[in-house]
Protein backbone atom coordinates (compact mmCIF):
# COMPACT_ATOMS: atom_id res chain seq x y z
CA UNK A 1 0.00 0.00 0.00
CA UNK A 2 3.17 2.64 0.35
CA UNK A 3 4.15 1.94 -2.71
CA UNK A 4 1.14 2.19 -4.46
CA UNK A 5 0.84 6.12 -2.35
CA UNK A 6 3.74 7.13 -2.85
CA UNK A 7 3.24 5.80 -6.77
CA UNK A 8 0.24 8.28 -6.72
CA UNK A 9 1.74 10.74 -5.19
CA UNK A 10 4.96 10.96 -7.56
CA UNK A 11 2.43 11.19 -10.12
CA UNK A 12 0.57 13.88 -8.40
CA UNK A 13 3.73 15.79 -8.28
CA UNK A 14 4.09 16.13 -11.92
CA UNK A 15 0.63 17.45 -12.51
CA UNK A 16 0.54 19.27 -9.61
CA UNK A 17 3.13 21.58 -8.33
CA UNK A 18 2.00 22.77 -5.23
CA UNK A 19 2.33 18.67 -3.50
CA UNK A 20 5.61 19.22 -1.76
CA UNK A 21 6.65 16.27 0.72
CA UNK A 22 8.46 15.68 3.52
CA UNK A 23 10.42 12.91 5.03
CA UNK A 24 11.86 12.47 8.96
CA UNK A 25 14.78 10.20 7.40
CA UNK A 26 12.30 7.10 6.52
CA UNK A 27 11.40 6.06 3.50
CA UNK A 28 14.18 4.03 1.85
CA UNK A 29 13.62 1.97 -0.95
CA UNK A 30 9.86 3.86 -1.12
CA UNK A 31 11.01 7.70 -1.55
CA UNK A 32 14.15 7.71 -3.99
CA UNK A 33 12.13 8.53 -7.45
CA UNK A 34 10.30 11.33 -5.87
CA UNK A 35 13.23 12.54 -4.67
CA UNK A 36 15.09 11.44 -7.77
CA UNK A 37 12.35 13.78 -9.56
CA UNK A 38 12.17 16.39 -7.53
CA UNK A 39 15.18 18.05 -5.88
CA UNK A 40 13.28 21.60 -5.19
CA UNK A 41 9.65 19.49 -3.82
CA UNK A 42 11.29 16.86 -1.63
CA UNK A 43 13.02 17.62 2.11
CA UNK A 44 14.78 14.69 3.99
CA UNK A 45 14.55 17.04 7.17
CA UNK A 46 16.56 14.57 9.21
CA UNK A 47 15.07 12.74 12.59
CA UNK A 48 13.36 15.91 13.94
CA UNK A 49 9.41 15.52 13.41
CA UNK A 50 8.59 18.45 15.62
CA UNK A 51 10.59 20.56 12.71
CA UNK A 52 8.79 18.75 10.28
CA UNK A 53 5.56 19.10 11.13
CA UNK A 54 6.13 22.78 11.59
CA UNK A 55 7.89 23.23 7.96
CA UNK A 56 5.06 21.70 6.49
CA UNK A 57 2.63 24.45 8.41
CA UNK A 58 4.91 27.37 6.73
CA UNK A 59 4.58 25.63 3.56
CA UNK A 60 1.14 25.91 3.41
CA UNK A 61 1.54 29.71 4.38
CA UNK A 62 3.15 29.60 0.85
CA UNK A 63 0.44 27.82 -0.45
CA UNK A 64 1.59 24.53 -0.84
CA UNK A 65 0.52 20.86 0.06
CA UNK A 66 3.05 19.30 1.94
CA UNK A 67 3.20 15.16 2.58
CA UNK A 68 4.83 14.35 5.70
CA UNK A 69 6.32 10.73 6.29
CA UNK A 70 7.88 8.92 9.29
CA UNK A 71 6.99 5.60 11.50
CA UNK A 72 3.57 6.07 12.70
CA UNK A 73 3.99 7.16 16.30
CA UNK A 74 6.76 9.50 15.72
CA UNK A 75 4.72 11.26 13.42
CA UNK A 76 1.37 11.46 15.82
CA UNK A 77 2.79 11.11 18.81
CA UNK A 78 6.25 13.37 19.52
CA UNK A 79 4.82 15.80 17.56
CA UNK A 80 1.39 16.04 18.53
CA UNK A 81 1.53 19.97 20.18
CA UNK A 82 2.87 20.79 16.13
CA UNK A 83 -0.11 18.96 15.07
CA UNK A 84 -2.68 20.71 16.88
CA UNK A 85 -1.25 24.68 17.04
CA UNK A 86 0.58 24.54 13.23
CA UNK A 87 -1.74 22.18 11.15
CA UNK A 88 -4.96 21.86 12.65
CA UNK A 89 -5.40 25.20 14.22
CA UNK A 90 -4.86 27.03 11.11
CA UNK A 91 -6.54 24.17 9.17
CA UNK A 92 -3.75 23.85 6.61
CA UNK A 93 -3.84 20.65 4.03
CA UNK A 94 -0.89 18.91 5.85
CA UNK A 95 -1.28 14.80 4.69
CA UNK A 96 0.77 13.10 7.52
CA UNK A 97 1.75 9.79 6.75
CA UNK A 98 2.46 7.04 9.20
CA UNK A 99 4.04 3.82 8.49
CA UNK A 100 4.61 0.81 10.60
CA UNK A 101 1.45 0.39 11.65
CA UNK A 102 -0.18 -1.97 15.15
CA UNK A 103 2.41 -4.50 15.40
CA UNK A 104 4.77 -4.17 11.94
CA UNK A 105 7.38 -3.41 13.86
CA UNK A 106 6.32 -5.70 16.75
CA UNK A 107 9.54 -7.51 17.22
CA UNK A 108 11.27 -3.89 17.46
CA UNK A 109 10.29 -3.45 21.25
CA UNK A 110 7.28 -1.49 22.74
CA UNK A 111 8.37 1.75 21.12
CA UNK A 112 7.43 0.69 17.94
CA UNK A 113 4.25 -0.76 19.06
CA UNK A 114 1.76 1.33 17.12
CA UNK A 115 -1.53 0.59 19.12
CA UNK A 116 -2.36 4.42 20.36
CA UNK A 117 -2.20 6.49 17.52
CA UNK A 118 -5.47 6.89 16.34
CA UNK A 119 -6.70 7.55 19.96
CA UNK A 120 -4.38 10.44 19.74
CA UNK A 121 -5.20 11.98 16.60
CA UNK A 122 -9.01 11.30 16.39
CA UNK A 123 -9.33 14.35 19.34
CA UNK A 124 -7.73 16.85 17.00
CA UNK A 125 -10.81 18.68 15.06
CA UNK A 126 -10.67 19.39 11.52
CA UNK A 127 -8.29 16.21 11.07
CA UNK A 128 -9.18 13.07 9.14
CA UNK A 129 -8.06 9.65 9.72
CA UNK A 130 -7.94 7.12 7.36
CA UNK A 131 -6.45 3.99 7.54
CA UNK A 132 -6.61 2.01 3.88
CA UNK A 133 -7.29 -1.68 4.07
CA UNK A 134 -6.05 -2.48 0.03
CA UNK A 135 -4.47 -1.19 -2.91
CA UNK A 136 -7.94 -0.01 -4.11
CA UNK A 137 -8.47 1.57 -0.92
CA UNK A 138 -5.26 3.38 -0.95
CA UNK A 139 -6.18 5.02 -4.48
CA UNK A 140 -9.38 6.10 -2.99
CA UNK A 141 -8.09 7.90 0.25
CA UNK A 142 -5.45 9.51 -1.77
CA UNK A 143 -8.24 10.83 -4.21
CA UNK A 144 -9.64 11.78 -1.33
CA UNK A 145 -6.45 13.81 0.14
CA UNK A 146 -6.30 15.56 -3.22
CA UNK A 147 -10.29 16.76 -3.80
CA UNK A 148 -10.38 17.64 0.39
CA UNK A 149 -7.31 19.87 0.71
CA UNK A 150 -7.78 19.42 4.30
CA UNK A 151 -5.33 18.33 7.23
CA UNK A 152 -5.25 14.25 7.45
CA UNK A 153 -3.46 11.55 8.94
CA UNK A 154 -3.24 8.17 6.93
CA UNK A 155 -2.10 5.62 9.08
CA UNK A 156 -0.40 3.62 6.21
CA UNK A 157 0.82 -0.43 7.65
CA UNK A 158 2.62 -2.75 5.67
CA UNK A 159 -0.03 -4.87 3.32
CA UNK A 160 -0.26 -5.40 -0.29
CA UNK A 161 -3.93 -6.87 -0.17
CA UNK A 162 -5.78 -6.20 -3.16
CA UNK A 163 -10.01 -7.21 -2.38
CA UNK A 164 -12.02 -5.77 -4.61
CA UNK A 165 -15.10 -3.34 -2.91
CA UNK A 166 -18.16 -4.93 -3.45
CA UNK A 167 -20.07 -1.32 -3.85
CA UNK A 168 -18.75 2.33 -4.27
CA UNK A 169 -17.84 4.47 -1.90
CA UNK A 170 -14.35 4.86 -0.06
CA UNK A 171 -16.55 2.94 2.77
CA UNK A 172 -17.14 -0.24 1.41
CA UNK A 173 -18.33 -3.81 2.11
CA UNK A 174 -15.20 -6.77 0.70
CA UNK A 175 -17.43 -10.12 1.78
CA UNK A 176 -20.99 -10.37 1.82
CA UNK A 177 -22.92 -13.11 3.53
CA UNK A 178 -26.59 -12.15 3.03
CA UNK A 179 -28.27 -14.52 5.00
CA UNK A 180 -26.10 -13.50 7.89
CA UNK A 181 -26.37 -10.59 11.00
CA UNK A 182 -23.37 -10.65 11.69
CA UNK A 183 -20.54 -8.00 10.45
CA UNK A 184 -16.98 -7.24 11.40
CA UNK A 185 -15.84 -3.85 10.35
CA UNK A 186 -12.50 -3.70 10.27
CA UNK A 187 -9.63 -1.03 8.80
CA UNK A 188 -5.72 -0.94 8.05
CA UNK A 189 -3.85 -4.26 7.68
CA UNK A 190 -5.80 -6.36 10.07
CA UNK A 191 -8.16 -7.03 6.67
CA UNK A 192 -6.06 -9.29 5.66
CA UNK A 193 -6.88 -11.78 8.86
CA UNK A 194 -10.66 -11.10 8.60
CA UNK A 195 -11.00 -12.11 5.21
CA UNK A 196 -8.58 -15.66 6.09
CA UNK A 197 -11.21 -16.03 8.42
CA UNK A 198 -14.33 -15.88 6.58
CA UNK A 199 -12.60 -18.58 4.85
CA UNK A 200 -12.86 -20.45 7.93
CA UNK A 201 -15.79 -19.40 9.30
CA UNK A 202 -18.63 -18.43 6.38
CA UNK A 203 -20.90 -16.46 8.86
CA UNK A 204 -20.40 -12.94 8.28
CA UNK A 205 -20.07 -10.15 6.28
CA UNK A 206 -16.94 -7.05 6.16
CA UNK A 207 -16.55 -3.94 6.08
CA UNK A 208 -13.66 -1.48 5.70
CA UNK A 209 -13.94 1.58 7.67
CA UNK A 210 -10.75 3.18 5.21
CA UNK A 211 -12.19 6.68 7.04
CA UNK A 212 -12.23 6.47 10.90
CA UNK A 213 -12.80 9.64 11.27
CA UNK A 214 -15.05 11.54 10.40
CA UNK A 215 -17.72 8.88 11.24
CA UNK A 216 -20.47 8.79 8.47
CA UNK A 217 -23.26 8.38 10.72
CA UNK A 218 -25.88 8.05 8.09
CA UNK A 219 -23.82 5.07 6.55
CA UNK A 220 -24.01 3.90 9.88
CA UNK A 221 -27.11 3.71 10.66
CA UNK A 222 -27.78 1.64 7.47
CA UNK A 223 -24.98 -1.03 8.53
CA UNK A 224 -27.17 -1.34 11.86
CA UNK A 225 -30.09 -1.37 9.99
CA UNK A 226 -29.07 -4.26 8.19
CA UNK A 227 -26.67 -6.46 11.05
CA UNK A 228 -27.45 -6.54 15.05
CA UNK A 229 -24.42 -8.11 15.53
CA UNK A 230 -21.14 -5.70 15.11
CA UNK A 231 -17.83 -6.90 15.67
CA UNK A 232 -14.89 -4.15 15.45
CA UNK A 233 -11.39 -5.72 14.50
CA UNK A 234 -8.59 -3.84 14.62
CA UNK A 235 -4.93 -3.74 15.81
CA UNK A 236 -5.07 -0.87 18.01
CA UNK A 237 -6.05 -0.30 21.93
CA UNK A 238 -9.94 -0.96 22.08
CA UNK A 239 -10.43 1.93 24.63
CA UNK A 240 -9.42 4.58 22.12
CA UNK A 241 -9.45 3.44 18.47
CA UNK A 242 -12.64 2.79 15.98
CA UNK A 243 -14.42 0.28 18.54
CA UNK A 244 -13.94 3.18 20.92
CA UNK A 245 -15.56 6.00 18.14
CA UNK A 246 -18.56 3.40 17.58
CA UNK A 247 -19.71 3.36 21.12
CA UNK A 248 -20.41 6.90 21.17
CA UNK A 249 -21.68 7.04 17.47
CA UNK A 250 -24.34 4.17 18.64
CA UNK A 251 -25.16 5.66 21.94
CA UNK A 252 -25.53 8.93 19.84
CA UNK A 253 -27.74 7.34 17.43
CA UNK A 254 -29.65 5.24 20.02
CA UNK A 255 -29.30 2.10 18.55
CA UNK A 256 -30.21 -0.38 20.76
CA UNK A 257 -30.85 -3.34 18.47
CA UNK A 258 -27.04 -3.44 17.90
CA UNK A 259 -24.73 -5.58 19.86
CA UNK A 260 -21.17 -4.38 19.42
CA UNK A 261 -18.27 -6.27 20.25
CA UNK A 262 -14.50 -5.62 20.02
CA UNK A 263 -11.16 -7.85 19.24
CA UNK A 264 -8.24 -5.29 19.68
CA UNK A 265 -5.44 -4.53 22.05
CA UNK A 266 -5.59 -4.09 25.57
CA UNK A 267 -4.75 -0.69 27.37
CA UNK A 268 -1.26 -1.42 28.14
CA UNK A 269 2.32 -1.65 26.69
CA UNK A 270 4.05 -4.55 25.86
CA UNK A 271 6.63 -5.75 27.86
CA UNK A 272 7.69 -8.59 25.49
CA UNK A 273 7.82 -8.90 21.84
CA UNK A 274 6.79 -10.24 19.13
CA UNK A 275 5.58 -10.08 15.19
CA UNK A 276 2.19 -9.18 13.86
CA UNK A 277 1.27 -13.04 13.78
CA UNK A 278 2.52 -13.27 17.41
CA UNK A 279 -0.03 -9.93 18.49
CA UNK A 280 -2.94 -11.18 16.54
CA UNK A 281 -2.79 -14.13 17.96
CA UNK A 282 -2.61 -13.12 21.39
CA UNK A 283 -5.29 -10.61 21.10
CA UNK A 284 -7.49 -13.12 19.06
CA UNK A 285 -7.62 -11.42 15.65
CA UNK A 286 -5.54 -14.38 14.12
CA UNK A 287 -7.95 -15.67 10.91
CA UNK A 288 -8.18 -18.54 13.16
CA UNK A 289 -9.27 -16.32 16.66
CA UNK A 290 -11.92 -14.59 14.54
CA UNK A 291 -13.28 -17.56 12.76
CA UNK A 292 -13.61 -18.96 16.35
CA UNK A 293 -15.20 -16.28 17.98
CA UNK A 294 -17.65 -15.69 15.30
CA UNK A 295 -18.67 -19.38 15.21
CA UNK A 296 -19.49 -18.80 19.26
CA UNK A 297 -21.51 -15.91 19.04
CA UNK B 1 -6.91 53.77 8.75
CA UNK B 2 -3.87 55.28 8.28
CA UNK B 3 -0.23 54.27 9.63
CA UNK B 4 0.25 56.35 12.66
CA UNK B 5 4.00 56.10 11.79
CA UNK B 6 3.85 57.22 8.19
CA UNK B 7 1.84 60.51 9.36
CA UNK B 8 4.94 62.44 10.78
CA UNK B 9 9.05 61.87 11.12
CA UNK B 10 8.41 60.92 14.61
CA UNK B 11 11.66 60.37 16.12
CA UNK B 12 12.29 56.29 17.33
CA UNK B 13 12.11 57.28 20.97
CA UNK B 14 9.18 59.11 21.40
CA UNK B 15 7.68 56.13 18.88
CA UNK B 16 8.50 53.28 21.01
CA UNK B 17 7.29 55.58 23.96
CA UNK B 18 3.77 56.10 22.38
CA UNK B 19 3.12 52.83 21.83
CA UNK B 20 4.59 51.65 25.37
CA UNK B 21 1.75 53.84 26.63
CA UNK B 22 -1.19 52.76 24.29
CA UNK B 23 0.10 49.25 25.17
CA UNK B 24 -0.25 49.44 28.59
CA UNK B 25 -3.11 51.30 28.52
CA UNK B 26 -4.22 47.71 27.02
CA UNK B 27 -2.77 45.73 29.67
CA UNK B 28 -4.27 47.76 32.46
CA UNK B 29 -7.77 48.25 31.03
CA UNK B 30 -7.86 44.25 30.37
CA UNK B 31 -6.23 43.23 33.51
CA UNK B 32 -3.92 41.12 31.57
CA UNK B 33 -0.52 39.43 32.01
CA UNK B 34 2.77 39.69 30.37
CA UNK B 35 3.66 43.31 30.97
CA UNK B 36 7.10 42.39 31.51
CA UNK B 37 7.58 40.71 28.45
CA UNK B 38 5.75 42.90 25.90
CA UNK B 39 7.79 45.84 27.38
CA UNK B 40 11.35 44.36 26.26
CA UNK B 41 9.66 43.62 22.32
CA UNK B 42 8.49 47.03 21.21
CA UNK B 43 11.32 48.27 19.55
CA UNK B 44 12.65 44.79 17.42
CA UNK B 45 8.65 44.68 16.26
CA UNK B 46 8.72 48.59 15.35
CA UNK B 47 12.30 47.76 13.55
CA UNK B 48 10.82 44.90 11.87
CA UNK B 49 7.53 46.31 10.54
CA UNK B 50 9.38 49.07 9.43
CA UNK B 51 11.33 46.89 6.81
CA UNK B 52 7.66 45.25 5.16
CA UNK B 53 5.70 46.34 2.82
CA UNK B 54 2.67 46.87 4.45
CA UNK B 55 0.04 47.05 2.24
CA UNK B 56 1.30 43.56 0.55
CA UNK B 57 0.68 42.34 4.60
CA UNK B 58 -2.70 44.05 4.72
CA UNK B 59 -3.62 42.44 1.13
CA UNK B 60 -2.30 38.89 2.22
CA UNK B 61 -0.38 38.67 -1.46
CA UNK B 62 1.02 35.54 -1.85
CA UNK B 63 4.83 37.35 -2.23
CA UNK B 64 4.25 38.80 1.16
CA UNK B 65 6.85 39.39 3.45
CA UNK B 66 5.76 37.20 6.69
CA UNK B 67 6.60 38.32 10.00
CA UNK B 68 5.86 34.91 12.63
CA UNK B 69 5.80 36.33 16.44
CA UNK B 70 7.33 32.77 17.92
CA UNK B 71 6.58 34.31 22.12
CA UNK B 72 3.30 34.59 21.56
CA UNK B 73 2.35 36.07 25.24
CA UNK B 74 3.70 39.14 23.92
CA UNK B 75 0.36 39.59 21.80
CA UNK B 76 -0.10 43.29 23.40
CA UNK B 77 2.89 44.23 21.95
CA UNK B 78 2.64 42.77 18.41
CA UNK B 79 -1.29 44.14 18.59
CA UNK B 80 -0.41 47.69 19.52
CA UNK B 81 2.42 47.59 16.93
CA UNK B 82 -0.24 46.68 14.16
CA UNK B 83 -2.46 49.17 15.33
CA UNK B 84 0.49 51.94 15.26
CA UNK B 85 1.12 50.52 11.43
CA UNK B 86 -2.35 50.42 10.39
CA UNK B 87 -3.14 46.95 9.99
CA UNK B 88 -4.98 46.96 12.90
CA UNK B 89 -8.02 49.12 13.41
CA UNK B 90 -8.31 50.92 17.01
CA UNK B 91 -11.95 49.45 17.70
CA UNK B 92 -10.45 45.82 17.78
CA UNK B 93 -7.67 46.79 19.59
CA UNK B 94 -9.97 47.96 22.54
CA UNK B 95 -11.53 44.27 22.67
CA UNK B 96 -7.90 42.75 23.43
CA UNK B 97 -8.43 40.09 26.37
CA UNK B 98 -12.02 40.61 26.54
CA UNK B 99 -14.93 37.52 26.61
CA UNK B 100 -16.06 37.42 22.83
CA UNK B 101 -12.61 39.03 21.47
CA UNK B 102 -10.47 37.81 18.80
CA UNK B 103 -7.26 39.22 20.58
CA UNK B 104 -6.79 36.82 23.61
CA UNK B 105 -3.46 37.10 25.44
CA UNK B 106 -1.54 35.38 22.68
CA UNK B 107 -0.48 35.75 19.53
CA UNK B 108 -3.79 34.68 17.35
CA UNK B 109 -3.79 34.05 12.74
CA UNK B 110 -7.30 34.77 12.99
CA UNK B 111 -6.43 38.74 13.52
CA UNK B 112 -5.85 41.20 10.87
CA UNK B 113 -1.70 41.28 9.73
CA UNK B 114 -1.16 38.02 12.03
CA UNK B 115 0.62 35.35 10.19
CA UNK B 116 0.65 32.48 12.43
CA UNK B 117 -1.20 31.71 15.81
CA UNK B 118 1.54 31.16 18.74
CA UNK B 119 1.45 30.44 22.44
CA UNK B 120 3.07 27.27 22.98
CA UNK B 121 6.89 28.24 22.80
CA UNK B 122 9.13 26.72 20.31
CA UNK B 123 6.52 26.44 17.06
CA UNK B 124 7.37 29.71 15.28
CA UNK B 125 10.76 28.97 14.11
CA UNK B 126 10.40 25.17 12.73
CA UNK B 127 7.44 27.54 10.46
CA UNK B 128 9.49 30.19 9.80
CA UNK B 129 12.14 27.64 8.45
CA UNK B 130 9.06 26.07 6.57
CA UNK B 131 8.20 30.04 5.03
CA UNK B 132 11.55 30.57 4.10
CA UNK B 133 11.91 27.16 2.26
CA UNK B 134 8.49 27.74 0.19
CA UNK B 135 9.30 31.68 -0.45
CA UNK B 136 12.21 30.52 -1.93
CA UNK B 137 11.15 27.78 -3.81
CA UNK B 138 8.43 30.09 -5.31
CA UNK B 139 11.35 33.24 -6.47
CA UNK B 140 9.35 35.20 -4.51
CA UNK B 141 12.40 37.38 -3.04
CA UNK B 142 10.95 38.06 0.25
CA UNK B 143 11.79 37.42 3.91
CA UNK B 144 10.60 35.42 6.36
CA UNK B 145 11.45 37.17 9.88
CA UNK B 146 10.86 35.41 13.38
CA UNK B 147 10.74 36.78 16.33
CA UNK B 148 11.74 34.50 19.75
CA UNK B 149 12.15 35.03 23.25
CA UNK B 150 15.45 33.63 25.08
CA UNK B 151 13.49 31.44 27.55
CA UNK B 152 12.00 29.85 24.33
CA UNK B 153 15.01 28.90 23.60
CA UNK B 154 15.36 26.46 25.74
CA UNK B 155 12.76 24.27 23.75
CA UNK B 156 14.42 21.70 22.06
CA UNK B 157 12.55 22.48 18.49
CA UNK B 158 14.13 25.32 17.96
CA UNK B 159 17.45 24.09 17.30
CA UNK B 160 15.96 21.36 15.32
CA UNK B 161 14.52 24.50 12.73
CA UNK B 162 18.20 26.62 13.34
CA UNK B 163 19.98 23.02 12.44
CA UNK B 164 17.40 23.03 9.10
CA UNK B 165 18.06 26.56 7.99
CA UNK B 166 21.38 26.16 8.12
CA UNK B 167 22.04 23.29 6.43
CA UNK B 168 19.40 25.02 3.94
CA UNK B 169 21.44 28.15 3.27
CA UNK B 170 17.88 29.94 3.88
CA UNK B 171 18.94 33.29 3.36
CA UNK B 172 15.91 34.80 3.33
CA UNK B 173 15.16 34.15 7.22
CA UNK B 174 15.86 36.29 10.21
CA UNK B 175 15.57 35.50 13.70
CA UNK B 176 15.68 37.94 16.31
CA UNK B 177 16.25 36.87 19.97
CA UNK B 178 14.41 39.22 22.76
CA UNK B 179 17.21 38.40 25.03
CA UNK B 180 15.49 40.06 28.35
CA UNK B 181 17.69 37.66 30.40
CA UNK B 182 14.31 36.36 32.19
CA UNK B 183 12.62 33.74 31.65
CA UNK B 184 9.46 32.73 33.58
CA UNK B 185 10.01 32.74 37.19
CA UNK B 186 13.86 33.01 37.08
CA UNK B 187 16.98 33.72 35.04
CA UNK B 188 16.97 32.72 31.94
CA UNK B 189 20.70 31.36 32.05
CA UNK B 190 20.30 30.23 35.82
CA UNK B 191 17.61 27.46 34.62
CA UNK B 192 19.91 26.81 31.44
CA UNK B 193 22.74 28.79 30.05
CA UNK B 194 22.26 29.44 26.71
CA UNK B 195 25.70 31.43 26.35
CA UNK B 196 27.62 31.71 24.41
CA UNK B 197 24.65 32.34 22.40
CA UNK B 198 26.49 34.37 19.78
CA UNK B 199 29.28 31.57 18.89
CA UNK B 200 26.51 28.49 19.21
CA UNK B 201 24.17 30.24 16.19
CA UNK B 202 27.49 31.18 14.43
CA UNK B 203 28.77 27.36 14.72
CA UNK B 204 25.21 26.05 13.50
CA UNK B 205 25.88 28.52 9.66
CA UNK B 206 23.48 31.52 10.83
CA UNK B 207 25.36 35.12 10.39
CA UNK B 208 24.90 36.46 13.30
CA UNK B 209 24.69 40.18 14.97
CA UNK B 210 24.41 41.85 18.41
CA UNK B 211 22.67 44.26 19.29
CA UNK B 212 20.50 47.26 21.59
CA UNK B 213 17.30 45.68 21.45
CA UNK B 214 16.16 48.82 22.75
CA UNK B 215 17.47 50.85 20.01
CA UNK B 216 15.20 51.06 17.30
CA UNK B 217 17.68 52.49 15.03
CA UNK B 218 20.29 49.83 15.17
CA UNK B 219 17.98 46.93 15.02
CA UNK B 220 16.44 48.89 11.83
CA UNK B 221 20.12 49.22 10.45
CA UNK B 222 21.36 45.41 10.99
CA UNK B 223 18.09 44.35 9.18
CA UNK B 224 18.32 46.91 6.02
CA UNK B 225 22.15 45.47 5.71
CA UNK B 226 21.35 41.89 5.72
CA UNK B 227 18.32 42.21 3.28
CA UNK B 228 20.18 39.52 0.95
CA UNK B 229 22.68 36.92 2.57
CA UNK B 230 23.64 34.08 1.81
CA UNK B 231 23.37 32.58 4.99
CA UNK B 232 20.08 32.95 8.20
CA UNK B 233 20.41 35.68 10.18
CA UNK B 234 20.13 35.75 13.61
CA UNK B 235 19.94 39.15 15.31
CA UNK B 236 20.71 39.10 19.15
CA UNK B 237 18.67 41.79 20.75
CA UNK B 238 19.53 42.28 24.19
CA UNK B 239 16.76 44.07 25.85
CA UNK B 240 15.38 44.59 29.49
CA UNK B 241 12.33 42.85 30.40
CA UNK B 242 9.69 45.53 31.61
CA UNK B 243 11.44 48.31 30.06
CA UNK B 244 10.59 51.59 30.50
CA UNK B 245 8.95 51.34 33.65
CA UNK B 246 11.84 51.48 36.54
CA UNK B 247 10.19 48.61 39.22
CA UNK B 248 9.11 46.57 36.05
CA UNK B 249 12.31 46.24 34.95
CA UNK B 250 14.12 43.59 35.60
CA UNK B 251 11.65 42.15 38.04
CA UNK B 252 10.10 38.59 37.09
CA UNK B 253 6.64 39.11 38.96
CA UNK B 254 5.23 41.22 36.18
CA UNK B 255 5.31 37.88 33.81
CA UNK B 256 2.48 36.90 35.31
CA UNK B 257 1.35 40.34 37.66
CA UNK B 258 -1.78 42.63 36.25
CA UNK B 259 -0.96 46.50 36.38
CA UNK B 260 -3.28 47.71 39.35
CA UNK B 261 -4.37 51.58 39.11
CA UNK B 262 -1.67 53.09 40.73
CA UNK B 263 1.14 51.11 39.32
CA UNK B 264 -0.39 52.30 36.06
CA UNK B 265 -0.65 55.42 36.63
CA UNK B 266 3.43 55.63 37.93
CA UNK B 267 3.96 53.53 35.07
CA UNK B 268 3.01 55.78 32.60
CA UNK B 269 3.99 58.98 34.44
CA UNK B 270 8.01 56.91 33.69
CA UNK B 271 6.71 56.69 30.35
CA UNK B 272 5.47 60.28 29.62
CA UNK B 273 8.88 61.62 31.09
CA UNK B 274 10.67 59.48 28.88
CA UNK B 275 12.57 57.24 31.73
Amino acid sequence: MRTEFFKLLKEEMHKDESVFFIVADMGLGLVEPIQRDFPERFLNIGISEQNMIGVAAGLCSVGFHPFCYTISNFITERCFEQIRNDICLHKYPVTIIGTSTGFDNGLLGPTHQVIDDIGCMKILPELSIYSPTSLTSTRMVFTEIMKSRRPAYVRIGKSSCDIKPLEDGLNHMVVRNSGSDILVITHGTVLENCVKAANLCDKFSIYCMNKIKPLDKEQLRGLCERFSRIIVIEDHMVTSGLYNSLCQCLVEMRSPGTTLYSIGTPEIYEDVVGDKDYFADRYGYSPEKIARFISRL
Amino acid sequence: MKPRNLESNQPSLEEAAEVRRRMLTLLHESQASHVGTCLSVVEILLAVYKNVDLEKIRNRTDDRVRVVVSKGHSAAALYTVLNHFGLLRDEELETYHQNNSRLGGHVTSTVPGVEHSTGALGHGLPVAVGIGIGLRNKKAGSRVYVIVGDGELHEGSNWEAIHSAAHLKLGNLCLLVDYNKLSGIGKTNDCCNLEPLKSKLESFGFETFEVNGHNQDEIYATIRKTIVSERPVAIICHTIKGKGVSFIENNNVWHYRPLNKEDYEKAMLEIRAGK
